[in-house]
């Protein structure tokens, strides 16, 4: 993705929440961590496929976890971001903020739900 | 942990396999711990609600990735097949070449006939809205043509057809450079012509309006041809008199090159070389009903069909004729029709028989296709049980397949310029002149859909009978798969069947054809065609301006040539038989003086002409020097004039009444073949002395005829030098052997013998081809059981005899299908045999015959193959 280009809403919603979460996020952290952050309910489906759409681009990396050590427990998807990824989510809230930025807009945290 | 069973159903059917697994590991994560915190059932409604909400954005992101896969992946897959393919081919040189060999032999035939079709009836004729332009036919008995009164009337009254030119051939004489008279063919029309043909000129001007009747100066129009020739393209001609016989005319303009006079092109005589606008005999003959010396064209009115054009054309005559004469049948068709009208049954018929071989040589394919594939079992087997799916397989094998047949087309392709070359050469006067095969786009989109179809008949069935075997059976047989089974068999064995029953039919097709061709070579024309030299001779012009002038001048030219050694006879005719000229009239019994009378041929001819050519005198006698001008006007007719004119009874000393003059009958003559060999010798012909001949048109040209000692080709050039010598006057030209008119009226039938006896010969190689695999690949297949009876005391030629036994059977059956099919199929081409039934037994037979012998033969190497294996290796190697 070249430096040019920005990310989708829901793209920067994501990439957020990785940052948040710190490194090596499965997608249903990343998915209570948009809901509980902003009130935002994405379903889990939104959220993969926008991660397995930001891995073609490059901007995350994931690792395989083992699998839970259950009974029919299943490998997981770890999701961290990459250099790049950084690259671009700092673009676009440089952008977001700037828009934001004396725009007259009510910003405290606190004030969603 | 897992939610409802149902809803991960839904997820796993809107995410598909891999994808489902990695979200269901994250759903269930949040739903255990859920299901901690809320509680089992809010924690399931939880669950639910994700299941409905990912559905969109996973089967989106499903169909993304699969159309990207498909459409990388299928072009990729297709890349490799291809290369797989050529590969394999490649590494099997001898068998794929004989494969392509044969493909390319069976499409090229295809592709050469449809090359043909292609150049004369797909392409557009050289007239501006040529698909309007209409022939007015008309014909009475076997003489063709329309007299000017029935133009005339159309013209006048037609409500659909428009623009009517009349048109009449004219012979007269040039002189060349060296004053040398030369005949030339030429043709009178109506003023309307290269009007309604919208025709530009290429020097000058062509004829308009002001050319009509009515005191107008006669004019004529130069062809290109006559134009280069004669004139050298000379800028200078428009304005120049020209004299022809006593007239002069003015020559106007140059018709464009490449200008083709559809009249001339449609009655077999040669391009006019120039043309001349409304004569005076135009005026003479406008009342004329009975002269049915004209040709008529003209342009359809829109929304008017061919078929309501004849009738009302039709209609019209039938209530203007004049009672006495006969009724003409009128018809109207299309230019396109009339051209086609002759060739379009004969390309079916090349288009039926290449179909068959091309079907022939599809099922050879399809065995070697089975043959090959029994090797490749196993890897089949081996990629089915990997995970290939069969559609996948199949398109693989298809691929090869279409990679062999396209091959085959392309060479093909070749096979028919070469091929579609000939047959247009060898057609000759059969195709409409200037005919020639045209390879362009159609033609290869013709070899490309053919390719396919040929890879789908062949390939297909080999491709999924391959395909269904099942993997445990294959890895154990060792080799043998279910190719071996009965029903592979039986498909093998049915397509052998096929293609020998196939080869049946076309082979007794083109014995029908060989049969008539050859009939109609040895049919009887009434006369003695060997050893007899024609030649045409004029006399045009102030030299000749009375008729005493030309009895001498043609009298003396005979007697110069009479005296040349190797020369037994001569005498002259107008008309020749066969040579396709007609010159009829009502003929009158003076007995019944106001009958309609007999449309008949009229000739003079001077006394020796029946001996000459050998024509039998049945009763009275012939003419003599007697029988001159000034004498009483005698006549010969020929028996089909006398039976239908005067019944049974004698005809000698009766009278009849010829355009008006009354002749008595001094002998009567036996038939001749007048116009085609398969029509038959039943036109009735009146023949009057020379001198007595007082039509001018009638005397001024004549065909002499020599009947010589040996060849009649070597007495050309000193016959051309003694007229010359003894009439510097009269133009002699056209000098041919008697043969060439038999043997032009022969050239369609032999023509059609040959190139569907080639496609038949053809069509036996190829079925040969077949039948021999099928008993090589039987044999290598029974090897350890022939083997086996070897071992148990069965000699070499018990086990030749099971192999030939075997053949043998196949071939049976397939001849016996084919005589079945042939019997049904023949009447087809019944249209084209002459006194040849289409059940001829011998034809039938011989067919039979052939298939026995070649099927048979086929399977004697194989055969002997296995007689010479040796038990021992056989048996180890099983």
């Amino acid at each position: 993705m070249s430096r040019g280009e920005f990310l989708s809403e829901f793209e920067l919603y994501v990439l957020l929440a990785l940052v948040r979460v710190a490194d090596g996020a499965p997608g249903a952290e990343v998915r209570a961590e948009i809901e509980e952050t902003s009130g935002r309910s994405p379903s889990i489906g939104a959220v993969y496929t926008t991660l397995a759409r930001l891995e073609e681009k490059g901007l995350v990396a994931f690792r395989l976890s083992e699998p839970e050590p259950v009974r029919g427990g299943r490998a997981r998807k770890q999701y961290r971001l990459t250099a790049a990824g950084r690259r671009a989510l700092e673009h676009s809230a440089r952008g977001l903020a700037r828009m934001l930025d004396g725009s007259g807009l009510k910003l405290e945290p606190g004030q969603g739900r | 942990m897992r939610g409802p069973a149902w809803a991960e159903w839904v997820l796993r059917r809107a995410a598909g396999g891999a994808e489902a697994d990695w979200v269901l590991a994250e759903l269930e994560a949040e739903h255990a711990v859920r299901v901690e915190r809320e509680g089992e059932r809010a924690a399931a409604r939880w669950y639910v609600g994700q299941v409905v909400r990912s559905m969109l954005p996973l089967a989106m992101r499903r169909w993304e990735l699969h159309g990207r896969e498909r459409s990388r992946g299928t072009m990729g897959e297709l890349v490799r097949d291809v290369r797989y393919a050529v590969r394999n081919w490649l590494r099997t040189p001898v068998f794929t070449a004989l494969a392509v060999s044969m493909l390319a032999l069976g499409m090229g035939g295809t592709l050469a006939v449809f090359a043909v079709v292609n150049g004369v009836l797909l392409a557009p004729l050289g007239y501006p809205g040529w698909q309007r332009l209409v022939h007015v036919e008309g014909s009475s008995g076997a003489l063709h043509g329309v007299s000017l009164p029935v133009i005339e009337e159309l013209r006048a009254a037609s409500q659909t057809v428009d623009d009517l030119v009349a048109w009449q051939g004219w012979g007269l004489v040039l002189r060349d450079a060296e004053n040398v008279p030369v005949r030339r063919s030429a043709a009178s029309v109506s003023a309307n012509f290269f009007e309604v043909l919208g025709t530009r000129p290429a020097l000058g001007r062509l004829f308009g309006p002001e050319d009509d009747p009515a005191g107008h100066a006669p004019v004529v129009v130069l062809s290109h041809a006559l134009w280069q020739s004669v004139y050298g393209g000379d800028r200078d001609v428009v304005g120049r008199p020209l004299r022809v016989d006593s007239a002069v005319y003015t020559i106007v303009g140059v018709a464009p090159e490449g200008f083709s006079d559809p009249v001339a092109a449609g009655i077999p005589t040669t391009q006019p070389a120039l043309w001349r606008a409304s004569p005076p005999v135009f005026a003479e003959a406008a009342d004329d009903w009975g002269w049915i010396g004209f040709w008529a064209i003209g342009r359809l009115r829109p929304g008017a069909t061919t078929e309501v054009a004849s009738a009302e054309v039709r209609r019209l005559i039938r209530a203007t004729l004049p009672e006495a004469d006969s009724d003409p049948q009128l018809a109207v068709t299309t230019f396109r029709e009339r051209q086609v009208r002759e060739i379009r049954p004969t390309l079916v018929l090349l288009f039926a028989a290449v179909a068959g071989v091309l079907l022939i040589a599809c099922a050879n394919l399809a065995n070697l296709l089975l043959s090959r594939a029994s090797g490749r079992a196993r890897e089949v087997a081996v990629r089915a049980s990997l995970g290939a799916r069969r559609g996948r397989l199949v398109a693989q094998l298809m691929t090869e397949t279409l990679v062999l047949c396209l091959c085959g087309g392309l060479t093909g392709l070749v096979v028919a310029r070469v091929g579609g070359g000939a047959i247009v050469r060898l057609a000759g006067g059969e195709l409409p002149p200037g005919s020639d095969i045209v390879m362009d786009v159609r033609v290869v989109a013709f070899a490309l859909g053919l390719s396919v179809l040929c890879a789908v008949a062949a390939g297909l069935v080999p491709a999924l009978r391959l395909t269904e075997s099942r993997l445990a059976e294959t890895l154990r047989d060792a080799g043998r798969s279910a190719l071996a089974t009965r029903r592979g068999q039986r498909f093998r064995y049915g397509l052998v069947i096929a293609q020998t029953a196939l080869a049946v039919v076309l082979l007794s097709g083109a014995g029908l054809l060989l049969r008539t061709a050859w009939n109609l070579l040895h049919t009887d024309p009434g006369f003695e065609p060997g050893q007899v030299l024609t030649m045409r001779l004029a006399m045009y012009g102030g030299e000749f301006a009375t008729p005493a002038t030309q009895d001498n001048a043609l009298e003396n030219a005979l007697a110069q040539v009479r005296a040349l050694p190797d020369v037994r006879a001569a005498a002259a005719i107008n008309d020749l038989p066969m040579s396709g000229a007609v010159n009829s009239t009502p003929v009158r019994s003076s007995e019944r003086p106001d009958d309609a009378g007999v449309q008949t041929l009229v000739r003079t001819i001077t006394p020796d002409f029946f001996d000459v050519l050998a024509i039998d005198v049945l009763r009275g006698r012939r003419f003599t020097a007697a029988d001159g001008r000034g004498a009483p006007d005698v006549a010969v007719i020929n028996r089909t004039l006398a039976t239908r004119l005067l019944g049974g009874g004698d005809p000698i000393g009766r009278t009849v009444i010829v355009r008006g003059q009354t002749r008595e009958i001094v002998g009567v003559v036996e038939d001749v073949t007048e116009f085609s060999l398969a029509g038959g010798s039943s036109d009735p012909v009146l023949y009057s002395p020379y001198p007595q001949e007082l039509q001018t048109w009638m005397r001024e040209n004549v065909t002499a005829v020599v009947r010589t000692v040996g060849e009649p080709a070597a007495l050309a050039d000193a016959v051309r030098t003694t007229v010359r010598r003894a009439e510097p006057m009269m133009s002699i030209d056209a000098i041919r052997p008697m043969r060439s008119y038999i043997e032009r009226d022969t050239a369609a039938p032999r023509f059609r013998a040959l190139l569907v006896g080639v496609f038949a010969a053809l069509a036996l190689a190829i079925a040969a081809a077949g039948t021999g695999g099928l008993s090589a690949y039987t044999v290598s297949r029974r090897l350890p059981e022939m083997g086996l009876r070897m071992a148990l005391g069965a000699t070499r030629g018990e086990i030749i005899a099971m192999v030939i036994r075997h053949a043998g059977r196949l071939t049976l059956a397939g001849i016996i299908a084919g005589l079945l099919g042939a019997l049904a199929t023949m009447r087809l081409v019944a249209g084209f045999l002459v006194d040849v039934p289409t059940t001829d037994v011998f034809v039938l037979a011989t067919s039979a015959l052939l298939l026995a012998l070649v099927g048979v033969g086929s399977a004697w190497l194989p055969a002997l193959r296995a007689a010479r294996t040796d038990p021992a290796k056989t048996l180890r190697a099983d």
